[in-house]
């Protein structure tokens, strides 16, 4: 959240010196990746190891320009971005509560259903997420857990392992056909143990050995030590898709997060920018329960 | 003088387009001032953003029979409501001062009635759910006379709305549709499906009164003193009445005043108990 608001203010400010013509160059204008690009990445034939199993290597980007994600928000012809931060009508307040109303929106299939004894406590964080009385783990600068963390955006893949990294953070699944550690030897962690195999050319990494204290989303979805995640990835030519299941005894039944796909970087010599730290200094300063 | 007479000219301009008057007829532009009046059209893209409301408030109730018989009158110690129009469903529970606790759900085309605890019956020993599937109706109705879900019944109504003008207020009528449950305000409206909803909007485009004639009982919901009843720290700028009355055939069987709401989406979810799934 406060590397989005950080992201989000360097944009702003970017946006603030560049002219109409730049910014609809760099946001407007061709080339946008979008259905048709992925169209194409996906038509490309699948890379595969010598062992015949599909290669996920590589750097994965999004597949919306910056354009689609904010249409409404640029004005091409004064190339004002002002609404990006100040909310529909040019007000901070607004904003933030624009955000914290627009941002709990979740279709009743996507919100995870919790048993009812633990209602109270969803709601209970959800109001309080950015306060020290439920703080969201992941606004004091706690790995997101998984399978929040999402798709990774960049894989290196060797016959016995894949290394998957994120902004700030890097998970291994373990390829080679090991187990999970026996329960006895988990040590409770943030991003769990994973191990993966493949069925057909689909990945399916499983991973359990959390802490309990990852959320699985935003609005006050807590997590147990019981939580076991399974993901699937599949590569088709440049693109791959992730999905997730997570099974918990606090839900009444299994929480899906996905479809998510993305695009290989077309880029010969692909980079990734060092991300900014992620340094909680707001807390002692928010003085409502509103947070967006 | 011309500096005082420009300041003047400029207050009655903006007080003018600050107190919208409310005989417009054009439907899209009602819609949006409707939507717009409560809060719910959020972020620059402006869209309904208000799907799940809990609401806490006291009062007196009568029963609603499924016919739409009423019960006696009874004072209400406390009242916690919840609304999920994206499920879509309603839960509602009231303690009386009697000590009497009813909890009544409706979600989707199922109704019943929780024993003990909020959420009875979904989990082995938490509670008991009791099915009350000829509530179904008149509990949608009661969801969908609300002011924020006659303003989504209207919007899904689409073209067939009528706006008119009537002793200087804003009518919008139209029929109770049935959605599609890919659609983020799922209506599922049931038996009322074709049903005429009429609602009186006040000078601000907000409603102020909601009726509907089913199985030949008047529905009437009046709604005054809007307000976001969110506690102080935690505003959304999303308006909801705080004095509702409903009557049945002129006959008053609910006399609420809303003390708190949470307008923020809170986490509301009504899955549909096993047992009572199995009435089915």
């Amino acid at each position: 959240m406060k590397q989005r608001m950080v992201i989000g203010i360097g944009a702003f400010v970017t946006a603030l010196t560049l002219t109409s013509a730049q910014i609809a160059a760099q946001f407007g204008g061709p080339p946008a990746p979008g259905a048709a690009a992925m169209k194409e990445a996906a038509s490309r034939p699948t890379p595969k190891r010598p062992d015949g199993v599909p290669d996920f290597t590589g750097i994965w980007v999004q597949t919306r320009s910056r354009a689609a994600s904010v249409p409404a928000a640029l004005d091409t012809t004064t190339g004002s971005y002002k609404n990006v931060l100040q909310g529909r009508t040019g007000n901070p307040v607004d904003f933030e509560r624009d955000s914290g109303v627009s941002q709990r929106v979740v279709p009743r299939e996507a919100r995870p259903w919790y048993k009812p004894q633990y209602w109270e406590r969803v709601q209970f964080n959800d109001v309080h997420g950015h306060s020290a009385k439920a703080p969201d783990p992941e606004f004091l600068c706690m790995p997101p857990g998984v399978p929040r963390l999402g798709i990774p955006q960049e894989i290196v893949q060797t016959d016995r392992h894949m290394i998957f990294t994120y902004p700030l953070h890097i998970r291994r699944i373990y390829i080679d056909g090991r187990d999970h550690p026996p329960e006895e030897q988990w040590l409770g962690t943030w991003l769990g143990y994973s191990v993966g195999r493949w069925e057909g050319d689909t990945l399916v990494i499983s991973t359990v050995d959390f802490n309990g204290q990852e959320w699985l989303g935003w609005p006050g979805w807590f997590t147990s030590p019981d939580k076991k995640v399974t993901e699937r990835m599949r590569r088709v030519g440049n693109t791959l898709t992730w999905e997730a299941e997570v099974s918990d005894s606090l839900l009444l039944q299994p929480w899906k997060t996905g479809p998510v796909t993305r695009m290989l970087d077309a880029n010969p010599r692909p980079e990734i920018e060092e991300p900014l730290p992620c340094v909680e200094r707001d807390l002692q300063h928010i003085v409502t329960r509103e947070r967006g | 003088m011309r500096r005082y007479a420009a300041g003047f000219g400029l207050l009655i301009v903006t007080l003018a387009a600050a107190v919208p008057q409310a005989q417009e007829t054009d439907r899209a532009r009602v819609f949006y001032n409707m939507a717009n009046s409560l809060g719910m059209l959020r972020t620059v893209r402006e869209v309904d953003s208000v799907m799940t409301v809990e609401v806490w408030g006291r009062g007196t109730i009568r029963d609603v029979a499924a016919n739409g018989a009423l019960g006696p009158e009874t004072q209400v110690k406390s009242l916690y409501a919840q609304f999920a129009y994206d499920f879509p469903g309603m839960r509602v529970e009231v303690v009386r001062t009697s000590g009497q606790r009813t909890i009544e759900v409706v979600s989707g085309t199922y109704a019943w009635n929780e024993i003990d605890k909020l959420g009875g019956g979904l989990e082995p020993g938490y509670g008991s759910a009791t099915p009350a599937m000829d509530q179904v109706a008149v509990r949608l109705l009661r969801m969908w006379m609300t002011p924020f879900g006659a303003v989504k019944a209207a919007r899904a109504a689409g073209d067939q709305a009528k706006v008119t003008v009537e002793g200087g207020r804003t009518v919008v009528t139209f029929p109770l549709v049935e959605g599609k449950p890919e659609q983020t305000v799922y209506m599922v409206v049931g038996e009322l499906k074709g049903t005429p909803m009429k609602m009186t909007l006040d000078d601000r485009y907000r409603p102020a009164q909601v009726e509907v004639t089913f199985r030949g009982r008047k529905y009437v919901n009046t709604y005054s003193n809007y307000g976001d009843l969110n506690e102080a720290d935690l505003k959304a700028d999303i308006f909801v009445p705080a004095h509702v009355v409903a009557t049945v055939d002129g006959q008053t069987a609910l006399d609420l005043t809303i003390d708190k709401t949470n307008t923020y989406n809170p986490y509301v979810i009504m899955p549909v108990p096993p047992a009572v799934l199995k009435t089915r």
